[in-house]
């Protein structure tokens, strides 16, 4: 399994870099602070009865996690990113995942003001799982809300 | 020792350790707010404690001290005497716990001048003569007598549980990696890679060892309550008993130890409440007034045992037989007809209490079926013996450790999954297209199996998986039948596809929901597989959740004791036989082929191990080697041997009443089993012929009395399970000291194993003090270690041992062993 740390970067502190995604031909931006490598899925083990975009459990050097897949999030009937997707290995503190995503992008630094802070007002698609937006030159990035990503509603019925 | 105060002395060991080199530079710089700071919060910490712990001489040092400390951190200027001061009772601190530490409890002594001086010095009246009492006495005041007692090292360290599942999976994934490497050198021909392998393979089974011993704890934990927990039974009960403790050192996985805490505690309430007889009653039968009750923990054969006697009144096995009519267990005959031995087994049923009055100690139903449940569920056992008049005892056998579990792999359609071998009752075949047995009742699938009735699911649906590729082995497909406490169903599934010891790791929390399963695993190929949980599917299947409290006695009712349960089969000639099935630990189906003839003697090799098979009647080994053989798998203690028949024709549940005695060699008598003559086989026939037979051709060598004398005591217990396996009987010890002390107590012991390693001071010195030791008897001495070069192997025969055997070599150790007093030399064992 590829693996590759992050260049740490250079100009601002970690709080102010984020990490460009692409999934489904939109473009977001993650805090980098969340990120702790990138790797190529190999084989995935499917989660039965789980939610549709937990697309699996990948052994990540000894360490199972499970991997939840950026474009089924947005979109549940999307197809699911398998082996070969890249995938970002996300620390929450108490929970690791992985996020399988289309392509990654670039490192960008950020100011603080740089930043909206209320995606809500924008009513945009996906704003549940946003914490802003950055402003970057001429392009809006929506930040993602990592431990959103992978959180799902608990069906009162599992089975 | 107290579990709190252990925990206490730990923690307070290591703060005090780190402020060691924080009172340096107090003394270099004492107004350091900082340092001042964190000598206060440590002083406070065990103030607080110590009233608690009560340990009052303790409490008022660190009392004095932390108002002293306190005006420094107010800003109070440091002077040399405060300084001097802060410093005399820290050390007066230290040494109370080491007193502590070393079980002796609070230390006498008198602290009363350094706490003067600290007060007095505290409410600003300098007082340089009480200060120079501190100051050239600091230690005779009364309490060490003579030079100061070496303070103990601390050398433990505290490590979080994460670390060390973490560790668990790194070796895990380097077990994998090196098999991987194993399986590229194979290609390559070339020695240079041999070696380095092989150190590899040996440094990771070493390492995973490691990591699993740092797992361990002893059971002590556990015991620590238990007097408490006896002092106040007895004393609610009016009652005299005497808790005798034995193998505390004993160590387990400490997961482990929590789950047996709440069924050992059950199980003393009952000894207490249930067993041991008020004193005026063992008075009036001539007992001792004072009961005991006796807990005894030890390793065996990679198993703990826990025993739970007492010398009480014994069960009373009349109640239980009334108990057992009114829950419907049995009608009154077949109760009476029981054997005691049975009687007794009831107390596991589910809702049995044989308590004529509900007390708060025990007898609110809910008994031991939980506490049989909870140690079945990690795949333990429970069993219990009673003498009316004598006292009962109660044997629980438990694993070392849940990290590892032997575990089935399942295909079931395109998925894998792992499920516990032990939660396996039996694995029945059967023809998924058409089978009787599987048959659809008020929209449930049930499975009959003998007059048994169980809710069965397809795994694949209940996993809304998809079929694999359409192969013959979808149509072959087997039945798990599974048990969770008192409650048994099946799954159907595609195919076992292997049989692996798996790591268990648990479930990320997002999955908690999924209740089918309990968390997942790396197989050795590198992929991941989720472990299925037996209570989940069983909740899948709509069964209600085994909570305990309500369960249908009629589940447990099914199979009246007074039954047997037998495995029909037909041997060679055509006859249907029969053999109890309680003795039968696995049935097995093999083609001809798979059967190897070796020496004289037919084996076959299931999961990796050599099983010799002995024939029932005319039944042919050497026929066409596709013809379908079934093997019946008898295990007494560490043998496994095969009995071939033809093939299985039922299981059924029978009263067995033998008609007619056995007149030919191995067969038990002849019964009447569903309206047919059958022989009914006497299984110890083929066993006892199995080890006759290997014993004869030189296999099974002669059983043996070996010391094993290795520091590591998860070292110890592997080598003690080799020597089982191998029909030798094996103890342990640590250190050179303990072998001979156990030699000079127990004679006997016809080889030492010594791990060179622990030697330590020379090979040659511990023979000669283990022949000094013993005059009368020569033990062989063979050495074990991790490198068996010829070197190593020439040193040890110049010391006197017979030998060095590479660590974990079987076959080594196997003919070392068996050259033990032939008088053979040691040959080739260095190979």
């Amino acid at each position: 399994m590829s693996s590759a740390s992050f260049p740490a970067p250079i100009i601002a502190s970690q709080r102010d870099a984020y990490l460009i995604l692409r999934a489904l031909e939109h473009e977001f931006a993650l805090p980098i602070r969340f990120a702790q490598s990138a790797f190529r899925l190999e084989a995935l083990t499917r989660i039965p009865l789980a939610p549709r975009h937990l697309i699996g459990l990948a052994n990540l050097r000894g360490r199972i996690v499970p991997v939840a897949c950026l474009a089924r999030r947005l979109e549940p009937s999307a197809p699911a990113r398998g082996s070969g997707s890249m995938a970002i290995v996300i620390d929450l503190g108490v929970e690791t995942f992985a996020l399988a995503v289309d392509a990654i992008g670039d490192v960008v630094h950020a100011d603080e003001k740089d930043v909206f802070a209320q995606p809500a007002q924008l009513g945009l698609k996906y704003s549940a799982i946003l914490t802003g937006v950055l402003q970057r030159d001429n392009s809006l990035f929506p930040i993602l809300d990592a431990a959103k990503i992978f959180e799902f509603r608990r069906k009162p019925d599992a089975a | 020792m107290d579990e709190i105060l252990k925990d206490f002395l730990t923690e307070t060991g290591e703060q005090l350790e780190s402020i060691g080199a924080q009172l340096v530079r107090f003394e270099q710089d004492p107004s350091d707010a900082r340092i001042i700071g964190n000598i206060f919060r440590l002083v406070h910490a065990i103030k607080g404690t110590c009233g608690f712990l009560q340990l009052p001489r303790l409490e008022k040092v660190a009392h004095a001290a932390e108002t002293l400390i306190g005006r420094l951190r107010d800003g109070a200027p440091p002077s040399g005497e405060i300084v001097t001061l802060v410093l005399g009772a820290v050390d007066r601190i230290k040494q109370i716990m080491t007193a502590l530490s070393r079980g002796e409890g609070e230390p006498e002594g008198d602290d009363s001048a350094l706490i003067a001086s600290i007060e007095s010095t505290a409410e600003g009246h300098t007082s340089a003569a009480l200060a120079e009492t501190v100051n050239t006495t600091p230690w005779d005041s009364g309490f060490a007598p003579g030079p100061t007692p070496p303070e103990r090292r601390l050398d433990t360290v505290r490590v979080s549980v994460n670390t060390l599942e973490r560790m668990m999976s790194l070796v895990s994934e380097l077990v994998l990696t090196r098999n991987q490497l194993a399986d590229v050198a194979r290609g390559i021909d070339g020695e240079i890679l041999q070696a380095p392998l092989q150190r590899l393979s040996s440094v990771t089974a070493d390492l995973q060892n490691g990591v699993l011993a740092a797992r361990m704890q002893p059971i002590e934990r556990l015991f620590a309550n238990f007097h408490r927990l006896v002092r106040d039974l007895t004393t609610d009960l009016g009652k005299k008993a005497e808790l005798i403790l034995r193998g505390g050192g004993t160590e387990l996985d400490r997961q482990l130890i929590e789950v047996i805490r709440d069924p050992l505690t059950h199980m003393i309430r009952n000894a207490i409440d249930h067993g041991i007889e008020t004193p005026d009653e063992r008075r009036a039968l001539g007992k001792p007034e004072t009961g005991w009750v006796r807990i005894t923990a030890r390793h065996l054969a990679g198993h703990v045992t826990i025993e739970v006697a007492d010398d009480g009144r014994g069960l009373d096995v009349a109640s239980i037989r009334d108990r057992a009519l009114t829950l419907g267990l049995g009608t009154r005959d077949a109760l009476a007809r029981l054997p005691e031995s049975e009687v007794c087994r009831f107390v596991f049923a589910p809702g049995f209490t044989t308590a004529r009055r509900v007390t708060n100690i025990s007898g609110r139903g809910v008994g031991l079926d939980i506490v049989r449940a909870n140690i079945e569920e990690i795949g333990g056992s429970i069993s219990l013996t009673s003498r009316a008049g004598h006292g009962a005892r109660i044997l629980l056998r438990i694993p070392l450790t849940l990290a590892i579990v032997p575990a089935l792999i399942i295909d079931s359609g395109l998925d894998r999954f792992a499920l516990a071998q032990h939660a396996v009752e039996e694995i029945i075949e059967i023809d998924a297209r058409d089978d009787k047995r599987i048959a659809e009742l008020q929209g449930v699938q049930v499975l009959r199996l003998g007059e048994d009735i169980v809710p069965a699911g397809e795994l694949r649906k209940m996993t809304q998986g998809v079929p694999g590729p359409a192969t013959e082995r979808q149509e072959v497909r087997l039945a798990l039948r599974i048990r969770t406490g008192a409650r048994s169903f099946a799954i159907l599934v595609d195919d076992i596809a292997d049989v692996q010891e798996i790591v268990l790791k648990p479930l990320p929390s997002q999955l908690d929901d999924l209740s089918l399963f309990s968390g997942s695993t790396i197989l050795g190929d590198g992929s991941v597989v989720l472990v299925l949980d037996p209570s989940g599917l069983s909740a899948a299947l709509g069964m209600p959740k085994a909570d305990g409290a309500r369960v249908n006695p009629q589940l447990e009712a099914r199979s009246p004791p007074a039954r047997t349960k037998l495995v029909l089969f037909r041997d060679g000639d055509g006859a249907v036989k029969a053999l109890p099935l309680a003795i039968v630990s696995r049935i097995q189906n093999v083609c001809a082929r798979e059967i190897q003839m070796a020496d004289g003697a037919a084996m076959t090799r299931i999961n990796n191990v050599l099983v010799p098979l002995l024939r029932v009647g005319r039944t042919r080994l050497d026929s066409a080697p596709d013809r379908p053989l079934a093997l019946l798998l008898l295990q007494e203690r560490q043998e496994v041997i095969g009995l071939a028949v033809d093939e299985i024709v039922d299981i059924v549940d029978e009263e067995l009443k033998l008609e007619i005695g056995g007149a030919t060699e191995g067969v038990l008598g002849v019964a009447i089993i569903r309206g047919e003559t059958t022989e009914v086989l006497d299984a110890f026939h083929y066993i006892d012929a199995a080890s006759r037979s290997r014993r004869a051709r030189g296999r099974l060598p002669r059983r043996k009395k070996v010391l094993v004398v290795d520091g590591s005591e998860f070292l110890r217990e592997m080598m003690g399970r080799m020597l089982h396996e191998a029909g030798h009987s094996a103890d342990g010890a640590a250190t050179s000291a303990e072998a001979l002390a156990a030699l000079a107590l127990s004679p006997g012991y016809e080889a030492l194993l010594i791990d060179l390693e622990l030697a330590g001071r020379g090979e040659g010195e511990l023979a000669r003090q283990i022949g000094l030791a013993s005059p009368n008897q020569k033990q062989a001495l063979i050495g074990l270690t991790d490198h068996a070069d010829a070197a190593a192997q020439a040193r040890a025969r110049a010391a006197g041992l017979i030998g060095v055997v590479g660590r974990f070599d079987r076959a080594a150790l196997a003919s070392a062993l068996a050259s033990v007093g032939s008088g053979r030399a040691l040959e080739g064992v260095a190979a």
